[in-house]
């Protein structure tokens, strides 16, 4: 479950009534979903790219976009909390970015922000960047389905069950995707440390 | 490996206010909007299936009518009626109306359609087929009465079998019967390469026919070109212009999607320029239309005080 889901007390509108208002259409609701869910969308985009990118700001709406969308269209069944919903679109959204920019061979450049000199271990903290960026790489070559199975459980601490919800498959089929996943991510990261 | 994305899990570091404000203007905008086309979808789906029902009851009632014309000339007295069978009536398969894109999905009317760096194709109910360049976005508009549908941006090419109509910002290009034509928006007019058939192209001139959707985005275009106004305006520390901004963003748009950021700075406009009554105004109204908004406490402390 991704932390702060639900809505607390007296914290305003509750999940299904945000639902209900975009669901009819009622645009007053923006500032209100903006408000419950920017949070976990903008950590979510930042989990993926390791910092905040030059178009941050397009990913987090286009993530919003696509929320609204599926909540227009009735395609969030109240199974999750409205947190974590948005934490799996933004997921997609921000892995497709990702992938889009692997293929573009313009993102995963290496180009890490040089470490902080005053930093005591430099060499140390170059090498732990640019395994994280490996991971990134691995995560932009694998499948969608396996990434953000990955993703979603291991980075963002979705449980198996809710995983298999979100993504429309039992349980079973969504922990042998992240088995797989993980299998392939080592294989990939080792290979790429051997090249 | 587990604990490697794990390092991936951190939080994100907290930014510049001034960074976070005009990414909430900007999505709360996008978000507004997309709310208001998704409800203009809907209202259009509803209204054709409606519109498909009464026509399948008219054909049907026709049918009927025709077979019972027909069938006049028997001696009707001499046969003992019989209960009459029940009616089927014919259902349309969705994928009937449906366009299908080359990457496998399925397209209904009023459903949007961008490429990014890579091509698609689409293929409509009649056959008639649509190649989309890289970068382009379209919409759905008809799949039944005509074919039809919209080029925001980009370049298509049209094989069409049947009457078929590309929407754009600078006017309608209509196929009458089987054709092929290259479509292309440059600088927001059409540009159009007849290859076959007879093709109508529009004149070139100020878009007659922009889509509701296009002066929807051009309104919040000014919607949130007012409140970057006012916040600019507060960051410069000219509260009065900041008012200014903020008076006209919500007496021309008092439905707007930012009506409530609206609200909350032009309350602390008030206040940061002395007008402590108008702030404690404007924060009692605040409160009475968003009871749950984000700066509730500020709000009530203001009318406490």
């Amino acid at each position: 479950m991704v932390e702060g889901g639900g809505a607390p007390i007296d914290a305003g509108p509750s999940d299904e009534e945000i639902v209900a208002a975009i669901a009819s259409g009622d645009t007053r609701i923006s500032a209100a979903l903006y408000d419950r869910v920017a949070v976990v969308v903008d950590r979510t985009m930042y989990r993926v790219f390791g910092r905040r990118e030059h178009d941050h700001d397009d990913l987090v709406q286009t993530a919003f976009e696509q929320i609204v969308r599926s909540l227009a269209r009735s395609q969030f069944a109240g199974a999750c909390s409205l947190t974590t919903w948005a934490s799996t679109l933004a997921t997609h959204v921000g892995l497709n970015a990702l992938r889009s920019r692997q293929r573009e061979r313009k993102v995963v450049s290496r180009d890490v922000e040089p470490p902080d000199p005053r930093g005591r271990d430099v060499e140390r903290e170059i090498e732990a960047r640019a395994e994280l960026e490996l991971v990134r790489e691995a995560l932009a070559a694998m499948t969608p389905e396996k990434a953000e199975t990955l993703f979603l459980h291991d980075v963002e601490g979705l449980e198996l069950a809710e995983i298999a919800t979100l993504t429309n498959v039992s349980v079973a089929a969504a922990q042998s995707r992240l088995v797989r996943a993980r299998r392939e991510l080592e294989e990939r990261v080792k290979g790429a440390d051997h090249e | 490996m587990s604990d490697l994305l794990q390092k991936l899990a951190v939080a994100a570091p907290p930014e510049e206010a001034e960074a976070a404000e005009n990414r909430r203007a900007r999505a709360i905008a996008a978000i507004g909007r997309t709310i208001a086309d998704e409800a203009r979808a809907k209202r259009t789906r509803t209204r054709f299936r409606v519109g498909s029902a009464l026509a399948i009851a008219a054909a049907v009632a026709i049918a009927v009518g025709a077979y019972a014309l027909t069938h006049r000339t028997t001696p009707i007295a001499k046969t003992p009626p019989t209960p009459s069978a029940p009616i089927a009536i014919p259902t349309v398969a969705p994928e009937v109306l449906a366009v299908r894109v080359s990457n496998g999905a399925m397209l209904h009317e009023h459903d949007p359609l961008e490429t990014s760096s890579a091509a698609l194709a689409l293929t409509f109910p009649s056959t008639s087929r649509v190649d989309m360049t890289p970068s382009s976005h379209v919409m759905i508009d008809f799949l039944v009465s005509e074919e039809a549908m919209t080029l925001d941006r980009g370049e298509i090419l049209v094989t069409c079998t049947h009457a078929f109509r590309v929407r754009t910002p600078g006017g309608d290009v209509v196929a009458k019967d089987a054709a092929t034509f290259d479509v292309k928006i440059v600088d927001g007019k059409p540009r159009v390469r007849i290859d076959a058939g007879d093709v109508l192209v529009p004149a070139i001139k100020p878009p007659p026919h922009a889509s509701a959707q296009h002066r929807d985005t051009s309104t919040l275009a000014d919607q949130n070109a007012l409140l970057q106004t006012a916040l600019d305006a507060r960051r410069r520390n000219d509260d009065a212009a900041a008012i200014a901004s903020l008076d006209k963003l919500i007496s021309k748009y008092p439905g707007s999607p930012l009506l409530q950021d609206a609200r909350v700075e032009r309350m602390r406009a008030y206040e940061r320029s002395g007008r402590h009554a108008e702030a404690v105004t404007e924060a009692g109204r605040y409160l009475a239309d968003f009871p749950s908004g984000y700066a509730r406490d500020e709000a009530k402390a203001l009318v406490i005080r």
